[in-house]
C-alpha cells in the first residue's frame, strides 16, 4: 500500500521521465529513475539565498533583518552537528557530500555509487538538525573569510558583482554571496536558529534525486526521516527597485592580462512560465545578435576588439531580477559596449536574422537533451523547476511554443539599451 | 562497471576504441595526438591543434563552423593539450546528440565523424599554409591565452610552483608555450608542425555510441588515419619522475591580491602508484583529508587545502589560499600533518574511508563519455591492464604500511608564496 501518490511526469521529446511526490510532511520531491547508470545524485535544497536578507511569518507584525551573507554561512555551518559532521558520516558510504549558496537557494548534495539510502540518510538528517553555539560558528569565520578574499582576488567574480552594484540600487541582488568579511562577524547562533526555523520549513523545499535509485526505498528513507511541519506562511520583502540603473560604468583594478568586461542590461523581472519563455527567448535573441555565429561576433574577432572568450551569459535571473548580459577579454571595452549597443538598435529597426533565430531554437534542443545524459544534470534540472515554481522538463516543452515574433517582441520591447552597465577590471 | 570496449588496431602507435553504450543520448568521438614534449615546440603545436577545430576547407570560418555545429544541434567540437609527464597531449573531440533524437532523421553521428575528419585531414590550408586570416586569429588567441595566465590566481600559482619544480625539464612549462615563441610562428611553420605531429605522434582514437550500428563510422576512421604517409611514431615517456632538488627552492612573488596563495611540491624518488593516490586522498584529496580536518576545520586557517598527486613525476602538489600572516603557521602545520602521516599516526579509519571513496569512485565510471574515455586512456598511459574491478582490488589490498612508505618517500622540494600586498611586515615564506 503507497502511502504517497506518484505522479509520473513524462517529456516525449526528452525520452525521460520523472516521478513526483507530495510528501505529506510537506516536502516536494521529485526522483529519476535512470536505467543503467550506476551512480546518483540527490539534491536537498531551500528557496533561501542570499537576497533573502529581510522577512517575516505568519502572525509577525514585523519584518527581521539578517547581515549580509548569513545564508552562506548557515550552509557551512549545517555540515556539523554535536557529534560529529556530516562530512564524516559521508566518508563512512563513500558519497561525495557538498552544498552551494546562490542568491536564491542553497541546496546539499551528495554523489556515489554504492549505499545510496545510506547516504540519503545522511543528508535528510544533518540538514533537518541544525547544531549551533558560540564556539562553533566563531570557528567558521576564519574559513569564510579566506573563502571572500579568494572571492575578491577573482576577476570574473568581482567584474560581474561591480556590474550588478551599479545596476541595482536597493535589491539585495547587488550584496556578495559571502557577504563580506565585516558583514559575517555579525552573524551569531541565534541569527542562525532564526534563518533556519524559517526557511528550512520543509514547505520550502525540495528533494530531487537522479540516477541509480528506486522511488520506493527514497520513499521508505523519507517516511522514516522526514519531520512534518506547519507551513508558517513566510513573507519576503524587497526594498523598492527602481526601473533605471544606479550608473552605467565601473571599474575596478586587479591583476588580469588584459582588461576584462561585463556589459549587461537590467531587464523587467518575471516569473513561472513567463520567465522560462523570456529567458529561452532571451537567450536566442542574444546568440542570434552575438553569438559566436553572427556576422557582428565574426566582425569584431577580425577587428581583434574581441578574442574567443567573448561570450553571451545564460540570463541571470530571480525574484525581482532580470539581467542579460556578455562578457569577455578587451582592449577596448567601451568601444565594445557602443558596437554592441548599436547592433541591438540596428536590430531593433531592422529585425532579427530569421534562419539565425531557428537555428538558436536547435541548439536550446540540443543542449537540453545532451543536458538528460547526467544524473546530476537531471537532479538540478528537477530542482532548478521547483525553484521556478514550475514542472521538470517545463523548458522542453516551452521551446516549442517560442516564436520569431516573440524574439523581435522581446528584443524592441524588453531590451533598453539606457539600461546598459559597463563593468571593467584592468590591471 | 567494466566497459562495453573492443579495440582495432589500426597501424603502428595507433588505435580505435569503440565503446559500446546504449544509456547515453549522445555520441562522443576523441582523436588523441601524443607527441614526446619539446618545449620549443608547444606554441606550435597548440596553435596548430587550435587551429583544425576552428574551420576547415569545407566550413573556411569560424562562423560557418558555428553554424554548421548549431545546425546539428548545438554539436560540440574542440580542442585540447596538456602534459602528462613527457608527452603532449593534444586532441579534438566532438559530440552530437544521439541519431535518434534528430528532428529530421539526420544521421548526426555520421555528419560528426565526417566533421572531425574533415578537420583533421582537410585543414583550412593554402599552399602549404593555414589561411593567413584564420591563423592570426588563433595566433592572438594563444597570445591573449599566455598573458591571461595570471588571471585565474590559484592556477597561475600552480603553473608558478609547477615551473620551478620541474625547473630544467621537458615539461616545466605549460602545454601552450612561450609568448615568444608563439609571436616567431607563421602559417607555414606552423602547418609544417603539424604535418610533423601527424607523422610523429601515437594516435588513440576513442567513439562512445549508443548507436547500434557503426560500422561506417568504423570503417571511415579506420580509412582516414590508414592513409597517413610517413608515419613515425616516437616512444612515449609518461613515467618520469623528477629528481629532488639539493635544497628546497623557495619563491616569494608579490602581487596585489588580497590573498595569499601558498604550494609545496613533495618528491619522492620511487613511489608506488595505487599507494600513492590512496595517500593524497588521505592527506588532502578528502573532506576528511588530514589537511582538511586540521589545517581548513581545527585551525581555520584557510578556505582550501589540497593536496594531488602527479602521475608520472612522483610528486604531490599541497596548495592552499591564506593571510599572508598564516602562511608560515600554514605550512608548518602541512608539514605537521605529513610528519604524522610518516609516523603513521592517523586513524585507521581514515584508510578505510579513502578505500570506500576510491572505490565509490572506480564503480561511477561509465555513467559519462568522457569518464568511458578517461578509463581507456589512463589503462593505456599507465600501462595496467586491471579491469575496475581488479583496481579495486589493489585499492582495497592496500595496507596502513603502504601510506606510511609513501609518507616517508616524499621530500619537501619546492615552496611558492604569491604575496600579498597588505601586511608586507608579517611576510615569511
Amino acid at each position: 500500500m503507497q502511502k504517497h501518490e506518484k505522479k509520473i511526469i513524462r517529456s516525449e521529446q526528452g525520452d525521460a521521465e520523472c516521478i513526483h511526490i507530495q510528501h505529506e510532511s510537506g516536502l516536494t520531491i521529485y526522483i529519476m529513475e535512470m536505467e543503467g547508470y550506476h551512480s546518483s545524485f540527490a539534491l536537498f535544497g531551500t528557496k533561501y539565498g542570499s537576497i533573502n536578507t529581510r522577512f517575516r511569518l505568519k502572525g509577525e507584525e514585523n519584518y527581521t533583518e539578517v547581515p549580509e551573507g548569513i545564508a552562506h554561512y548557515l550552509e557551512h555551518k549545517l555540515f556539523e552537528n554535536e557529534d560529529c559532521d556530516a562530512f564524516e558520516q559521508y566518508a563512512k558510504t563513500g558519497a561525495m557530500g557538498n552544498a552551494y549558496t546562490s542568491f536564491d537557494r542553497t541546496a546539499y548534495l551528495f554523489a556515489c555509487s554504492e549505499n545510496f539510502t545510506d547516504s540519503l540518510r545522511i543528508l535528510l538528517s544533518f540538514v533537518q538538525n541544525p547544531y549551533f553555539t558560540k564556539e562553533t560558528v566563531d570557528k567558521e569565520q576564519g574559513i569564510i573569510a579566506q573563502e571572500i578574499r579568494m572571492n575578491d582576488d577573482d576577476a570574473n567574480w568581482r567584474v560581474f558583482f561591480n556590474m550588478l552594484k551599479a545596476m541595482y540600487h536597493n535589491h539585495p541582488v547587488r550584496i556578495d554571496i559571502a557577504g563580506t568579511v565585516e558583514s559575517i562577524k555579525q552573524i551569531n547562533a541565534e541569527l542562525l536558529y532564526k534563518c533556519y526555523n524559517t526557511f528550512y520549513n520543509l514547505h520550502n523545499m525540495v528533494l530531487s534525486v537522479a540516477g541509480n535509485v528506486k522511488a520506493d526505498e527514497v520513499l521508505a528513507v523519507c517516511d522514516e526521516l522526514l519531520k512534518p511541519c506547519e507551513d508558517q506562511g513566510l513573507e519576503q520583502l524587497y526594498a523598492d527597485e527602481p526601473d533605471d540603473i544606479v550608473k552605467p560604468y565601473v571599474e575596478d583594478t586587479l591583476p588580469v592580462g588584459k582588461p576584462i568586461f561585463n556589459l549587461g542590461f537590467k531587464l523587467k523581472p518575471q516569473t513561472g512560465k513567463e520567465l522560462v519563455r523570456s529567458e529561452l527567448i532571451a537567450t536566442s535573441v542574444l546568440d542570434v545578435l552575438l553569438g559566436s555565429g553572427s556576422p557582428f561576433y565574426q566582425k569584431l574577432l577580425e577587428e581583434g576588439l574581441i578574442n574567443s572568450e567573448f561570450d553571451t551569459d545564460a540570463p541571470f535571473t530571480g525574484d525581482g531580477y532580470f539581467v542579460l548580459s556578455c562578457g569577455g577579454e578587451t582592449e577596448k571595452p567601451e568601444e565594445v559596449r557602443d558596437r554592441i549597443i548599436a547592433e541591438i538598435e540596428r536590430a531593433k529597426k531592422e529585425g532579427l536574422d530569421k534562419e539565425a533565430f531557428e537555428r538558436s531554437k536547435r541548439v536550446h534542443y540540443g543542449d537540453i537533451i545532451r543536458s538528460l545524459n547526467s544524473v546530476e544534470g537531471n537532479a538540478s534540472m528537477m530542482l532548478n523547476a521547483y525553484m521556478a515554481g514550475l514542472q521538470p522538463f517545463s523548458t522542453v516543452e516551452a521551446l516549442a511554443t517560442i516564436t520569431y515574433e516573440d524574439a523581435q517582441k522581446f528584443l524592441c520591447e524588453e531590451i533598453d539599451t539606457a539600461k546598459a552597465v559597463l563593468s571593467v577590471i584592468h590591471s | 562497471m567494466n566497459l562495453k570496449e573492443t579495440t582495432i588496431t589500426l597501424g603502428e602507435g595507433m588505435e580505435l576504441h569503440t565503446i559500446f553504450e546504449p544509456k547515453f543520448k549522445t555520441n562522443t568521438i576523441r582523436v588523441m595526438l601524443l607527441v614526446p614534449v619539446i618545449p620549443e615546440k608547444n606554441s606550435a603545436y597548440s596553435l596548430a591543434i587550435s587551429l583544425l577545430t576552428e574551420s576547415n576547407r569545407k566550413y573556411p570560418d569560424n562562423a560557418s563552423m558555428t553554424i554548421k555545429l548549431d545546425n546539428m544541434y548545438s554539436a560540440n567540437l574542440g580542442s585540447s593539450m596538456s602534459l602528462n609527464g613527457r608527452v603532449m597531449q593534444l586532441s579534438i573531440s566532438g559530440g552530437t546528440i544521439a541519431n535518434r533524437y534528430a528532428l529530421n532523421g539526420e544521421d548526426l553521428l555520421g555528419e560528426l565523424t565526417e566533421l572531425v575528419l574533415d578537420c583533421i585531414f582537410d585543414p583550412n590550408v593554402k599552399d602549404g599554409a593555414f589561411v593567413e586570416s584564420e591563423f592570426k586569429i588563433e595566433q592572438k588567441e594563444l597570445l591573449d591565452a599566455i598573458q591571461a595566465e595570471i588571471n585565474q590566481k590559484r592556477t597561475y600559482a600552480l603553473i608558478r610552483a609547477r615551473r620551478t619544480a620541474f625547473e630544467g625539464e621537458p615539461d616545466a612549462y605549460p602545454s601552450y608555450g612561450t609568448q615568444e615563441n608563439a609571436l616567431q610562428l607563421t602559417p607555414e611553420s606552423v602547418y609544417e608542425a603539424y604535418q610533423e605531429m601527424l607523422k610523429r605522434a601515437v594516435v588513440q582514437i576513442y567513439l562512445v555510441t549508443p548507436e547500434k550500428d557503426v560500422t561506417a563510422t568504423v570503417e571511415q576512421l579506420k580509412n582516414a588515419f590508414t592513409q597517413i604517409p610517413d608515419r613515425k611514431p616516437e616512444p612515449l615517456l609518461f613515467d618520469c619522475p623528477s629528481p629532488l632538488k639539493k635544497e628546497v627552492s623557495e619563491i616569494i612573488e608579490p602581487m596585489d591580491v588580497v590573498q595569499s596563495k601558498l604550494v609545496m611540491a613533495f618528491k619522492a624518488e620511487e613511489i608506488e602508484t595505487y599507494a600513492f593516490k590512496m595517500f593524497s586522498a588521505m592527506f588532502g584529496g578528502l573532506p576528511v583529508s588530514m589537511l582538511f580536518a586540521n589545517v581548513r576545520e581545527k585551525m581555520s586557517l584557510c578556505y582550501y587545502c589540497a593536496s594531488r598527486t602527479l602521475y608520472g613525476k612522483n610528486t604531490l602538489i599541497v596548495d592552499s589560499g591564506v593571510e599572508l600572516a598564516n602562511a608560515q603557521k600554514t605550512r608548518e602545520a602541512i608539514l605537521e600533518q605529513l610528519e604524522l602521516m610518516k609516523k603513521g599516526e592517523f586513524p585507521d579509519e581514515l584508510l578505510e574511508n579513502a578505500k570506500t571513496a576510491m572505490v565509490g569512485a572506480l564503480h561511477g565510471i561509465g555513467d559519462t563519455p568522457s569518464s568511458c574515455i578517461s578509463e581507456c586512456y589512463e589503462r593505456f598511459f599507465t600501462k595496467d591492464n586491471s579491469d575496475v574491478e581488479g583496481r579495486v582490488q589493489k585499492y582495497l589490498a592496500l595496507t596502513k604500511e603502504d601510506i606510511v612508505k609513501v609518507a616517508n618517500a616524499l621530500k619537501l622540494d619546492t615552496v611558492y608564496l604569491m604575496k600579498q600586498e597588505e601586511g608586507e611586515a608579517d611576510a615569511e615564506a
